[in-house]
């Protein structure tokens, strides 16, 4: 195995804020340069807004953390232009097996709907997808601050105080937004004095990256009780640079660093490979948790990503919710910058029903392939002994529910529908990509309030981007259960914000400002 | 009990009585140090604050951090001519002050008060600008400020007429230190004290209350604001008994120089409601924050 080393290395650079007399005062300082505090900050930059982003690291490490990003998650990173090198780097795939033993249980594929510019899922290691973002972050012109650690934290009616510490000693800032993309481990949390509630599971599981020029199909195969990890379960997918992630069960009361050794290792992957052809890149042993603050938003001190709540992996739910965080928030932050504090609220709102869902996935499915109790395994092992005879009793198997963007469906920024749609996503949903013109819609919403329209009149004073619906799009119109006349306004976060039949402008304006004015 | 080796964490009780006069050879109004991993936190800054931390030990130009729980004179007197104290006595580094809202607006008063002596020291004795030597942040309820020793938080409690006035909580790495402020009885309190090991609150004497208003005319009033505003010592003792902490300490102490009311008569009210540990505040009390040396 390798020695840990950087995958890419940042050079610190002295700024002119660290000279100053009085510190330096910034609308949004972001803490931690990961997928979600990257995300954000070029979210606010594309929006205008000049933020600070710290990261107490000056690198990106290598090592096994997400590798599955979902379509949401590449829509808001198309959005934001650093989608395409993610497509072109990372591994599509659509199929997924589930074995029992030897035997094959069922197969699904991901791709049910054509029409989408974005692909269900990619698997990219995440030091590729962070360097992408800096990549564009950098583009872009972002203030990013490596080697700046925050070290203290003073809240005041005005504006919240961050202390840092560089190579150079220590300076100050004051920001009228902190938010903390800070991790699990979030150093933020702890300065607020804030805990996690939650689970946290008693069964390890093994992680090691392999490399390998095996002849694998590009699938997601889960196996329970497989033949060479017998009693256990087994996780398998591809990542670029011919490297397989394995995520193997353990028991919880194995000795993790016996388990963790190379040679221990190896003959369990060649088991399971059938051969030993295969460096291993990384190894590493985890126990998961599923836990969440009680709130996001703390005053001026927002948490988004791991740092607010934490899931198992199965179902690739955390950098995909934490993405989700930063594209729910972006444009809130920009509207409360403005003068319009009220939105943010809802940020707690909408983003706290995103991770009680994420994480009652995440458990179940932790407990189905991680059975607690003896009653947990019956149970477990009566559904796969129906699935294995049955179509229905595929539903029960849980090898982990994947990421899908959340309904929020009671968000006080949804205006409800006055009549029932037959089709489409309703108020508080996330709108489905469908192809549009000689493009997608995805690419024609802009970064606003947009007003989606089929043969209606949209006079509005507001400031709304339009976009017409031909009668050609038929994939659309049948997608939106449009009607002649109808109409969606959608948040510039791309979820449902209300919905007419017979769009008439005063009942979109006051749609609108409850979207927006909240 | 004051035989505390240096280096050690403490809280020292600068000044303990309620109100804002002072009397021959009598207690002085309220201030605290809070000295941890050799940095001094002063917690409000009624007259002699500024003597009663130079007798801790602790010399003047190492002051960084100065917190206020509301804009009461026995509170805030002395908050500027500690400050300018410790700057004529070479202060080198910035002081932080944390107050409610209406702080900024004491202190520039203050630099107001002093802008011809001030003039003069920067320009004769070439000392640093003492308006940029001092930031006043105003905070509200909830989180204050985090550094690398303590976190520190605090709760709006009910002290009439004024709003702003809030009980503070320092948590540190082997505890935490919670200070009530002035306050009526306020149930709150226990949570936000719940297993401090050092809680300091403010107490008042009914009998010697009653006393104390037939001394100074305009009786009632008076007693009607004192009991509307401060917590009398058998409720501190409801407070301290619920919350589950170390070490109960009384301040602010309401009469604070009757000699009819002593040390006993305070313990005897509390105890009737609170059996632990307990200390009745005198200025320049030091109470170690771990026991580890003590």
């Amino acid at each position: 195995m390798k020695p840990a080393e950087p995958f890419v290395r940042f050079a610190y650079q002295r700024h002119a804020d660290q000279a100053r007399a009085k510190p330096a005062s910034h609308p949004v300082v972001i803490i931690g340069a990961g997928p979600v505090g990257l995300t954000l900050a070029i979210d606010l930059k594309l929006r205008g807004i000049e933020c600070v982003l710290l990261d107490d690291q000056d690198r990106i490490g290598e090592g096994s953390r997400a590798i599955c990003f979902a379509k949401r998650t590449l829509e808001i990173w198309d959005r934001f232009g650093c989608a395409a090198p993610m497509l072109d780097k990372g591994v599509r795939w659509n199929v997924g097996k589930v074995f029992q033993g030897e035997d094959l249980l069922y197969q699904f594929d991901l791709l049910a709907e054509p029409g989408h510019k974005m692909p269900a899922f990619i698997n990219l290691q995440q030091y590729y997808a962070e360097k992408f973002l800096v990549d564009r972050a950098q583009a872009l012109g972002v203030d990013l601050r490596w080697l700046n650690r925050v070290i203290g934290l003073q809240s005041g009616v005005q504006s919240t105080r961050i202390t840092i510490e560089t190579p150079d000693g220590s300076y100050s800032l004051d920001a009228r937004f902190v938010i903390a993309c800070d991790g699990a481990r979030s150093p933020m949390r702890s300065m607020l004095g804030l805990e996690f509630m939650g689970e946290q599971f008693e069964d390890q599981f093994l992680i090691a990256d392999v490399r390998m020029t095996a002849d694998f199909p590009v699938e997601r195969w889960f196996w329970f009780d497989p033949p060479f990890h017998g009693g256990q379960s087994c996780l398998l997918h591809k990542q670029p640079d011919d490297v397989w992630r394995i995520d193997l069960q353990l028991s919880p009361d194995t000795d993790t660093e016996h388990e963790r050794q190379p040679e221990v290792v190896r003959p369990r992957i060649a088991r399971m490979l059938g051969h030993g052809e295969f460096e291993l890149e990384w190894i590493s042993v985890y126990r998961f948790q599923c836990r969440r603050l009680e709130r996001f938003v703390h005053g001026a001190v927002i948490f988004a990503g791991d740092a607010a709540h934490q899931v198992s992996p199965f179902g690739a739910r955390g950098a995909n919710s934490g993405v989700q965080d930063a594209d729910n928030l972006g444009w809130k932050l920009a509207a409360a910058l403005r003068g319009n504090a009220g939105l943010i609220e809802s940020y707690d709102q909408e983003r706290s029903q995103a991770a009680d869902e994420n994480i009652l996935n995440s458990t179940r499915a932790t407990h189905f392939i991680a059975p607690r109790h003896k009653a947990e395994a019956r149970f477990r092992n009566a559904a796969l002994a129906l699935a294995r005879q049955t179509e229905f009793g595929k539903r029960f198997v849980n090898s982990g529910r994947l990421s899908t963007p959340t309904n929020y469906a009671d968000s006080p920024l949804s205006t409800k529908d006055a009549a029932p749609w037959s089709a489409g996503p309703p108020p508080g949903a996330p709108i489905p990509d469908a192809p549009l013109g000689n493009g997608y819609l995805s690419e024609k919403l802009g970064d606003g309030f947009a007003l989606l329209h089929w043969r209606a009149s949209a006079a509005t004073a507001e400031a709304l981007r339009v976009v017409d619906v031909s009668d050609k799009d038929e994939a659309l119109i049948a997608r939106f259960g449009l009607t002649p006349g109808a109409g969606y306004l959608i948040r510039p976060d791309r979820h449902v914000a209300a919905r007419f039949q017979n769009l008439r402008p005063a009942a979109l304006a006051v749609a609108l400002n409850k979207a927006y004015a909240a | 009990m004051n035989a505390i080796p240096p280096n050690q964490d403490r809280l020292v009780l600068l000044g303990t009585k309620g109100g804002p006069a002072i009397r021959k050879g009598g207690p002085s109004p309220t201030a605290h140090l809070l000295e941890i991993g050799g940095h001094p936190y002063v917690i409000d800054c009624g007259l002699g604050v500024t003597r009663a931390l130079v007798e801790t030990g602790t010399p003047l130009p190492a002051l960084r951090s100065i917190i206020i729980t509301h804009l009461h004179s026995d509170h805030v007197l002395e908050m500027g001519p500690l400050i300018h104290t410790a700057w004529t006595a070479g202060l080198k580094e910035k002081i932080v002050v944390h107050g409610p809202v209406g702080t900024r607006a004491v202190w520039q008063g203050f630099l107001a008060s002093l802008s011809y002596d001030i003039a003069i020291r920067i320009e004769d004795e070439g000392r640093p600008d003492l308006a940029v030597m001092v930031e006043v942040l105003e905070y509200a309820e909830g989180h204050v400020f985090t550094d690398a020793r303590v976190k520190v938080s605090a709760l709006r409690v009910k002290h009439p007429p004024v709003a702003e006035c809030f009980a503070l909580r320092f948590d540190h790495a082997a505890g935490a230190v919670v200070f009530s402020a002035d306050t009526t009885y306020f149930p709150p309190v226990t949570a936000f004290a719940r297993g401090a090991d050092i809680l300091v609150h403010e107490a008042i004497y009914e009998p010697g209350v009653d006393r104390l208003v037939a001394r100074v005319g305009n009786g009632a009033r008076l007693k009607q604001h004192l009991l509307d505003s401060h917590t009398l010592a058998e409720d501190v003792g409801r407070i301290a008994a619920e919350a589950g902490i170390g070490l109960l300490a009384l301040n602010h102490l309401v009469p604070a120089d009757d000699p009819l009311v002593t040390e006993q008569h305070w313990v005897e009210a509390v105890r009737s409601q609170y059996a632990g540990p307990l200390v009745v505040g005198r200025d320049g009390l030091v109470l170690p924050l771990s026991s580890i040396n003590a």
